[in-house]
């Protein structure tokens, strides 16, 4: 089931948000939990099993944490649940390719491949989930006070598929005591409904330009850079689209999860970049992966080796192909070579618009990889990037004046957070217009999954 | 604290236009498109014992959003209870044609597919085996009755455009055996249980489709979304519309129906030793094999294509290399393109879409008919 769906808009919202008010507060936690299971059923309900045996452990393996006398006990449990949770992540996610990289090198059939097929946000939820053991075995947060509370925490659906990562301690509070005001409910529904706009209007949009073009066989200069552009802004009002929506159920039920996107495209450095871009794997990233590993506080060298590693594993989070793991290299060479330059980055010379568009067009290059389905297809592509010898086919005016309405909207708009709530009778009639015409431009023409639900 | 005014009448005007779309949702009409298909039991067959009768249009009249081009037609659909097209009596018998959409008969009547007509010329009951894409190999060997009650000749005739490595193992699908050995339940409880919730999970989409594609709203939006998104977006980039006898036809670029690719892209090695080991299997439990391709219309009207198309086209066509590498494996191969060219006026294909007319599955099934006579007569 995805939000921008019928069966979610009118049938699975009103009814859960309708029995949530109904019920005294004591049991809204086990309702969400069990209308959070529903809502996974619709999508994955084979793998629901894998989802709750997650929960069970990790609520087991935190009270466990908590309780243990000794560190080497708690290190004993914060092992096992690591280990579960990579484990779990691993199999579905990489069994495939490692077993198919270790078949073609071999050369061989001996080593069978394993072709299996992937849970639903199964890389969101092991990485809420294991946070959760990692705050209670640094003191950061207190163990839930009920399964059903964790599962709620951890199932929650409007961030199960796709996230924002929410660290327990976000949401401890609101487990155990949360009010929904008129107010709250109305700025949660107008985040929701910006977030469907940007998915079915802006996004989809995006995507009905780009796919043909990444359909071309022998792409022109013109055509690559028109794909790349739009994709870039395809995936950003997907995702960022996506984390509205996510943030604006939230408030609707009293959660506020934290922003993921902040105007990524307006970032000046690459380090800026990935303050601003999908922010929650971020921060999970940095606090769970940089930082232990010594973060910037061993010497500028190991400081750079940090960020390529922390990068790649960020890359290889997003999928189990040599792609995303270019990808983050890509970034992560970026991010180390900017720290390495410091004051000598002739970038910092520039007025900060120019470094906005030279960002820009370096993360653009970079989605390459994300869209094209294997490494020779992104060679391919950077090829004609590069190549402004050969202009190939015609790009009809639409796809360029799209490309140039998004850029206006990711460069200069407010975005979702920034604009302040006005609720005026302008701003609610353009909302409540935005709704009426995402609902029928996504009956109309079936939208394409969120983008993120792959990973 | 009191609520502010704005967000209040915000929640009104939102929680009214919310009303009128669910309203609007509620008022039924015809499914549509062809519905049935959306009905999927697995991802190999559709809902068992299902009839089901209603307008339909072609594909690509439907993704095209040209309402001249689309020509809707009353049909029916009946599946039996394995989730098959066949009618009474052809769920298995002694011929069994395996295939893709063309052999289930897409946008046609249940009277007028291809093993109906093979059926007629015959004068015995044929088995249509039509499943998703080219998985028809893959269900048939899962299937029991392929081991326990072997047909005498097995048809494997896939879309051209489906002629690619065929996949034989069970790693890369979900529930073919559940699909196919229903009769005979699963020993293992564990496939047992995930498959009865798969089956919840099938009707779960399936009632949700069936809500969506009724609605008053859905039709409503496409219409809206007809004028504005494809004024925006331009046509599909697959769909051409090409004239054959002085009227319009949709069909896809060559390159769609990968008529451009060349033996490298299209996996030649792969593909010929796939349709080779599913030959020895077949032939292992005791049938008889023959492998006849259903030309795209790429291949019969490939003259009626702009100039600019063609360019592009593979040569050799990638058909002609399988069929020489099958042959020279001693694989029996039946070419219909011979026959459908001669025939080819009026036109073979429906107008709005991918899959054969009536007219077409007739030629095919009579020239596979032809086929099937010469192999028994071999056997003989």
């Amino acid at each position: 089931m995805l939000f921008y769906e019928y069966s979610f808009i009118f049938l699975f919202l009103p009814a859960t948000l309708t029995v949530h008010f109904l019920l005294p507060a004591s049991a809204r936690n086990g309702w969400l939990f069990l209308t959070s299971c529903v809502f996974y059923s619709a999508s994955s309900l084979a793998f629901l099993p894998i989802l709750l045996l997650s929960v069970a452990l990790d609520y087991l393996l935190g009270r466990s944490i908590h309780q243990a006398a000794s560190l080497r006990a708690r290190k004993a449990w914060l092992c096992a649940s690591v280990a579960l949770n990579l484990g779990l992540l691993g199999f579905f996610k990489y069994a495939g390719l490692i077993t198919r990289t270790l078949s073609d090198l071999t050369g061989s059939s001996v080593i069978p491949v394993l072709d299996v097929p992937l849970p639903v946000g199964i890389s969101f939820y092991t990485f809420q989930s294991m946070s959760y053991t990692i705050d209670i075995f640094r003191g950061q947060a207190s163990p839930a006070r009920s399964l059903v509370d964790f599962g709620a925490f951890v199932t929650l659906f409007p961030q199960l598929i796709a996230g924002p990562i929410v660290r327990y301690d976000q949401m401890d509070r609101e487990l155990r005591d949360r009010r929904v005001s008129v107010d709250g409910f109305a700025e949660g529904a107008r985040f929701f409904v910006l977030g469907l706009a940007k998915k079915i209007l802006l996004a989809d949009s995006a995507a009905a330009l780009a796919d043909p073009l990444f359909a071309l066989q022998e792409p022109g200069f013109c055509a690559a850079w028109a794909s790349v552009l739009l994709y870039s802004f395809q995936i950003y009002f997907d995702f960022s689209g996506y984390s509205d929506m996510a943030v604006g159920l939230g408030k609707m039920i009293g959660f506020e999860f934290p922003q993921n996107f902040n105007s990524p495209y307006k970032a000046t450095s690459f380090s800026d970049f990935w303050k601003r871009w999908h922010m929650t794997l971020s921060r999970w990233l940095r606090d769970n992966l940089y930082v232990p590993l010594g973060g910037n506080r061993q010497g500028p060298v190991r400081t750079q080796w940090n960020l390529l590693l922390t990068m790649l594993l960020g890359g290889l989070w997003h999928g189990a192909s040599w792609n995303y793991l270019v990808w983050g290299a890509y970034h992560g060479g970026l991010l180390a070579l900017e720290r390495a330059l410091g004051t000598r980055n002739v970038l910092l010379r520039l007025p900060c618009p120019a470094r906005a568009v030279i960002v820009f067009v370096c993360v653009s290059v970079g989605w390459v990889f994300f869209r094209c389905g294997d490494l020779a297809h992104s060679v391919v592509w950077l090829g004609a990037l590069l190549s402004p010898g050969t202009l190939g086919a015609s790009i009809s005016w639409n796809t360029w004046v799209t490309c140039i309405l998004l850029l206006g909207i990711v460069w200069l708009m407010k975005n979702s957070w920034e604009w302040k709530a006005r609720f005026g009778w302008p701003e609610n009639a353009l909302v409540t217009c935005g709704f009426i015409a995402s609902v029928v431009v996504a009956l109309g023409k079936g939208s394409s999954p969120f983008l993120y639900f792959q990973f | 604290m009191a609520p502010s005014r704005g967000k209040t009448s915000f929640l009104w005007v939102l929680g009214i236009a919310w009303a009128v779309l669910f309203a609007l949702s509620w008022i039924s009409r015809s499914p549509f498109f062809r519905h049935w298909e959306l009905l999927r039991e697995g991802i190999v067959a559709f809902r068992p014992l299902t009839q089901l009768e209603m307008p339909a249009c072609g594909d690509l009249g439907r993704n095209s959003h040209i309402s001249e081009l689309q020509y809707w037609r009353r049909l029916r659909f009946t599946t039996d209870e394995l989730g098959f097209r066949n009618l009474e009596g052809a769920s298995w018998s002694r011929f069994v044609v395996v295939g893709d959409s063309f052999v289930v008969g897409s946008g046609i009547d249940d009277s007028e597919t291809i093993p109906v007509v093979l059926s007629r010329v015959l004068g015995e009951p044929v088995t249509n085996y039509g499943c998703v894409a080219g998985l028809g190999p893959l269900a048939y060997l899962a299937d029991t009755r392929s081991r326990e009650l072997p047909p005498g000749v097995v048809v494997w005739a896939p879309a051209y455009r489906v002629v690619e490595p065929v996949p034989l193992g069970t790693a890369s699908v979900k529930k073919p055996c559940e699909t196919t050995e229903r009769g005979a339940p699963s020993q293992n409880p564990f496939s047992r249980w995930i498959g009865s919730w798969g089956s919840v999970g099938e009707e779960i989409t399936a009632w949700k489709m069936l809500i969506e594609e009724r609605s008053t709203l859905t039709c409503l939006a496409r219409s809206m979304f007809h004028e504005v998104y494809w004024w925006f977006a331009g046509r599909p980039w697959e769909i051409r519309a090409i004239e054959v006898d002085g009227l319009p036809a949709l069909v896809l670029t060559l390159e769609a129906q990968g008529l451009s690719a060349g033996p490298e892209a299209r996996r030649l090695q792969e593909t010929v030793e796939g349709i080779e080991q599913f030959k020895r299997s077949v032939s292992a439990r005791g049938s008889r094999f023959v492998f006849a391709p259903i030309p795209d219309v790429g291949t019969i009207y490939e003259d009626h294509y702009p100039e600019s198309d063609r360019g592009g086209l593979a040569s050799p066509p990638f058909i002609e290399l399988v069929f020489r590498a099958l042959v020279s494996r001693g694989v029996a191969c039946v070419d219909l393109r011979p026959a459908l060219r001669e025939s080819r006026l009026p036109y073979l294909y429906l107008r709005d879409d991918t899959h054969l007319s009536p007219r077409g599955a007739e030629q095919v099934g009579r020239a596979l008919a032809g086929a099937v006579r010469t192999v028994l007569a071999s056997e003989r």
